[in-house]
């Protein structure tokens, strides 16, 4: 989310770091919209991604109204991995953005990214696809070139999240990629993974959150 | 009128940028020419948003970030009032022009031996009952019969005084002259119209017509009937049933036989509030609303350049400041922040509040501090623990926000003005906006 930013009346030279607490709000909106999201007949393990996705959105919408956390889930949109490719290359899934910051810099381009993919732990091509469509569209720049943190969302079809992670991270050592693996951190009280990726010079590399959502009758209870 | 739209200044052709220079705070200033406007009275808006939404080209002018944010809400969320009144076959009309005699060409008979509403005849919520009956046989604009049909929702164009429209609702038939304008509502709708008398009266209404009517908020105090119906309401039949509608009908019944006390308009702005699902923060935004109404009376305008008092202004400055950051600390619930406000004296020429950053969870706290010496001395410690140089700064800009790694000084003219609650929401949105320049969010 590195933003251009007007000049403003601001001076020192250090200012204060909320990225924590953005990457928080991020990951809690993601849980609070996937449990309204849940309550939908038409989310469960035969549905698809796109039908996924958008409950998902309406979900985070409504877990955001009248919430002091001004950020704006926009519809997912065909995207350009750089100003100068003219014709969109990519569509982004769930992209954000904050009011403020948008108000500021008529930055049309979304804050943050979340990409989502079907996942099971069990399923070695659902969790090839999630690296390959998924992490690789950021770690080569495709989504997210000027961002510095942007997000996953696994929608775990059968078994456990921990499962799924296990099966992403096998993939990743069979590449011989260990360095990309997906590691538990503590951002929210509901168990997320971190995962960074360096990207090609003059970008620095990207940090990863990972979100695993259980559909509901395909997914084991954790 | 304090309001500019600045095209000198070569924006990106797709670009206006509109500004509030305050001019009701220099107006007052011998040299008020000379006084720059400030980077946080500078709003960019594009020329598509206007088009598709021309309510926003005067409130781009005279409102701020905020108001813009609830104003795209509230258009997005609900009708506007004109066309739910369309749903009823109804709209506000204006009404009778008796006009002078050589000027009565048209047949009034119809409405002889009504009663007539005059200029000075109502009141908030309350019509006179000793009305003249109308005795004329022909005037200048008597207008149809039928749109002097009870229930009658009665708007009297000018304000009085104060920045809320007057409002009251007919019961029986009536003639209404054209210093109102009426909607003349379906018999069974009663409720709805004693509703919307509470609504137009609130101070959500009046926020709104300060940012978008056309004359109301220009140095004028006049309501159009087009103001009126871009005014966005909640869904006629779910507002009249729900609690919230109930308790504002319970109210304004009240309100029909005794004076409206101050106590009573807070009550009033707190159903409609609830009638509409605001939050806490949009409620600042609009309680600020009404107060930037006022400022088209005298009264209004020198009381918003009072010398702010650090105990009751800034501290409230610095709570609404920090009900904002609380909400993204509390998410993590790892660290918090405290407001320390300087106790300067109620003469000096600015005032100081510095927001701490502390690990832990915890609320926001606001604490008063002493100064330690004067204004100057002040400054230059935080300029010295923060490394800037803050006496030539603040000479070029009035507002300035001074950053160190755990601490952000806002510094600001004493002027009542520039510590409203919607300032508070903003310096705090700009603060968290500011965080993302690092690049690591």
């Amino acid at each position: 989310m590195r933003i251009p930013y007007e000049t403003s009346p601001a001076l020192g030279r250090e200012f204060i770091e909320l990225a924590p607490e953005v990457v928080a709000v991020i990951l809690l909106t993601l849980g609070a919209g996937w449990q309204q999201a849940c309550s939908a007949a038409d989310v469960n393990a035969d549905a698809g991604e796109v039908l996924m996705t958008e409950r998902l959105r309406d979900g985070m919408r409504s877990a955001l109204k009248n919430s002091p956390l001004k950020l704006i889930v926009l519809p997912g949109t065909e995207s350009r991995s750089k100003s100068s490719v003219l014709l969109p290359d990519g569509r982004t899934d769930i992209p954000l953005m904050m009011i403020e910051v948008f108000l500021r810099t008529q930055e049309h381009d979304p804050h943050a990214i979340i990409e989502c993919k079907r996942i099971a732990g069990s399923d070695t091509h659902l969790c090839r696809e999630y690296l390959v469509e998924g992490v690789d569209r950021f770690a080569s720049g495709k989504y997210g070139e000027n961002h510095a943190v942007d997000f996953m969302v696994g929608y775990v079809l059968s078994g456990i999240s921990a499962a799924a992670v296990s099966g992403v991270n096998a993939y990743l050592s069979r590449v011989s990629r260990t360095a990309d693996r997906l590691v538990p951190v503590v951002f929210i009280d509901s168990q997320t993974w971190h995962s960074r990726h360096a990207r090609a010079k003059p970008s620095d590399f990207i940090d990863l959150h990972h979100a695993f959502l259980m559909v509901a009758d395909g997914a084991e209870s954790e | 009128m304090g309001a500019l739209i600045d095209l000198s200044q070569l924006p990106p052709p797709n670009m206006v940028e509109a500004a509030s220079a305050g001019a009701h705070e220099y107006r007052l200033h011998q040299n008020w020419r000379e006084l720059p406007a400030m980077i946080s009275d500078i709003i960019k808006l594009s020329l598509g948003e206007i088009e598709k939404q021309p309510l926003k080209l005067k409130a781009a002018a005279v409102g701020r970030r905020r108001d813009l944010m609830l104003l795209d809400e509230l258009t997005m969320a609900h009708r506007n009032l004109g066309a739910q009144l369309a749903f009823l076959n109804t709209k506000f009309r204006d009404g009778l022009t008796q006009g002078k005699q050589e000027n009565w060409g048209l047949d009034a008979r119809e409405l002889k031996g009504l009663e007539l509403l005059q200029t000075r005849d109502m009141r908030h919520f309350q019509i006179a009952d000793d009305l003249s009956i109308y005795n004329h046989s022909k005037a200048q604009r008597p207008r149809a019969r039928e749109i002097y049909r009870a229930p009658l929702l009665i708007v009297k164009e000018m304000s009085l005084g104060q920045p809320r429209a007057i409002v009251a609702v007919a019961d029986q038939d009536l003639i209404f002259t054209d210093s109102y304008f009426a909607a003349s509502l379906p018999l069974h709708q009663k409720q709805l119209a004693h509703l919307l008398a509470m609504v137009l009266s609130s101070a959500l209404a009046s926020w709104f017509f300060g940012l978008t009517a056309s004359e109301f908020g220009t140095y004028k105090r006049k309501l159009l009937i087009r103001d009126v119906e871009m005014l966005p309401v909640p869904e006629f039949s779910s507002a009249v049933g729900s609690a919230a509608g109930q308790r504002l009908l319970a109210l304004e019944k009240a309100l029909r036989e005794r004076e409206v006390e101050a106590e009573d308009w807070n009550t009033v702005d707190e159903a409609v509030f609830d009638l509409y699902g605001l939050g806490d923060s949009d409620r600042v935004v609009i309680r600020d609303g009404l107060l930037r109404a006022g400022w088209q009376w005298e009264d209004g305008r020198e009381a918003s350049i009072v010398p702010s008092d650090s105990r009751v202004e800034v501290a409230s400055y610095a709570g609404t400041f920090l009900s904002v950051m609380d909400g993204w600390f509390s998410v993590r619930k790892k660290r918090h922040m405290r407001a320390e406000i300087v106790d300067l004296p109620k003469e000096a020429a600015l005032r100081v509040v510095r927001f701490v950053l502390e690990d832990g969870p915890g609320q926001g706290s606001v604490s008063v501090i002493n100064p330690d010496g004067e204004l100057r001395n002040v400054l230059a410690r935080i300029g010295k623990r923060l490394k800037v140089k803050i006496a030539t700064a603040v000479s070029a800009e009035r507002e300035l926000r001074v950053h160190g790694r755990n601490e952000v000084v806002i510094i600001k003219p004493a002027a009542r003005r520039h510590w409203m609650g919607i300032a508070a929401l903003e310096d705090a949105d700009a603060v968290v906006a500011e965080s993302f320049v690092g690049g690591r969010a």
